[in-house]
């Protein structure tokens, strides 16, 4: 979860806390974006957008906030849809820290995601357990 | 895109299988954005307690909802829960199958919900994701008729 230039200047691990928001992020589900990634994960689409497709940029989208360390992995991953998202829609995604959690050989964040529609009706819920190095 | 009026509990829809390569992997990575070097960049990979590049949690994910999709249409695309662990990482040259079962179906409110419990594995038989999933089990025409 990093951009292509590495390790982003955004929050660090310690600077985070419980209950942080992150600034609301807008994007719109464009026709070319959704086939991008459709051809990337070998699907076909249809005039909805998939959840998982909404779910990947709006992580992106939050982790340009964040200094993520380069081999910060997915642990966990939960995802609730609320309505069908067609294609071309503009959603507005959001996100906060849910839980931090430090040990002597290990780093954690629970990060909380909510996307909504254009007529700020909620279409997602996330939450995503992130572990992050500790050295690489 | 398939109905799932037909839905029955045990029922075991078709796995979905895929190849995973390193340029499925940069391609997802320039689709979604994520350019963590855990995923693109070997030499970075190798030096890491994974050995090598591993494909993002989020494409075996998006294989893991394809399976869902298949069977419930709709009723996932607008109305699903999914909660998944990641076991091992996918790493190029693996192929990965998703395979599901429908353990249990459940009316509330006069919607009918599936439950299902997905897994998918690499080609020696270990578990990449695990996962449970619920969808709703939805006519097309009901779906529409929400938008």
């Amino acid at each position: 979860m990093t951009d292509k230039s590495g390790d982003k200047a955004g929050m660090t691990f310690e600077e985070l806390t419980p209950g942080y928001e992150f600034p609301a992020v807008n994007y719109e589900l464009s026709a070319s974006l959704i086939s991008r990634y459709l051809k990337a994960v070998d699907s076909v689409g249809g005039e909805f957008v998939s959840p998982l497709a909404i779910a990947a940029y709006a992580m992106t989208a939050m982790t340009n906030f964040l200094s993520v360390p380069s081999g910060a992995i997915h642990a966990s991953q939960e995802l609730e849809f609320f309505k069908l998202v067609p294609v071309g829609s503009q959603v507005k995604c959001q996100a906060k820290v849910a839980r931090k959690i430090a040990r002597s050989q290990m780093r954690m964040l629970v990060l909380e995601l909510n996307v909504w529609d254009q007529h700020d009706e909620k279409v997602q819920l996330g939450r995503a357990m992130v572990v992050l190095p500790t050295q690489v | 895109m398939q109905m799932s009026a037909k839905v029955y509990q045990g029922e075991i829809p078709p796995p979905v299988v895929r190849n995973i390569t390193q340029e499925k992997i940069n391609l997802y990575a320039e689709a979604s954005g994520d350019f963590n070097p855990i995923h693109v960049d070997e030499s970075f990979a190798v030096q890491t307690p994974l050995g090598g590049t591993i494909a993002h949690g989020m494409l075996i994910l998006a294989y893991v909802s394809e399976i869902m999709i298949q069977s419930f249409g709709y009723g996932w695309l607008g109305g699903g829960k999914l909660s998944a662990r990641f076991k091992t990482a996918a790493r190029p040259g693996d192929t990965v199958t998703v395979t599901g079962k429908v353990d249990s179906l459940e009316e509330r409110n006069g919607v009918s919900y599936a439950t299902c419990s997905l897994e998918c594995c690499n080609q020696k038989g270990e578990t990449i994701v695990t996962a449970e999933a619920v969808a709703e089990v939805v006519e097309e025409r009901e779906a529409h008729d929400r938008k």
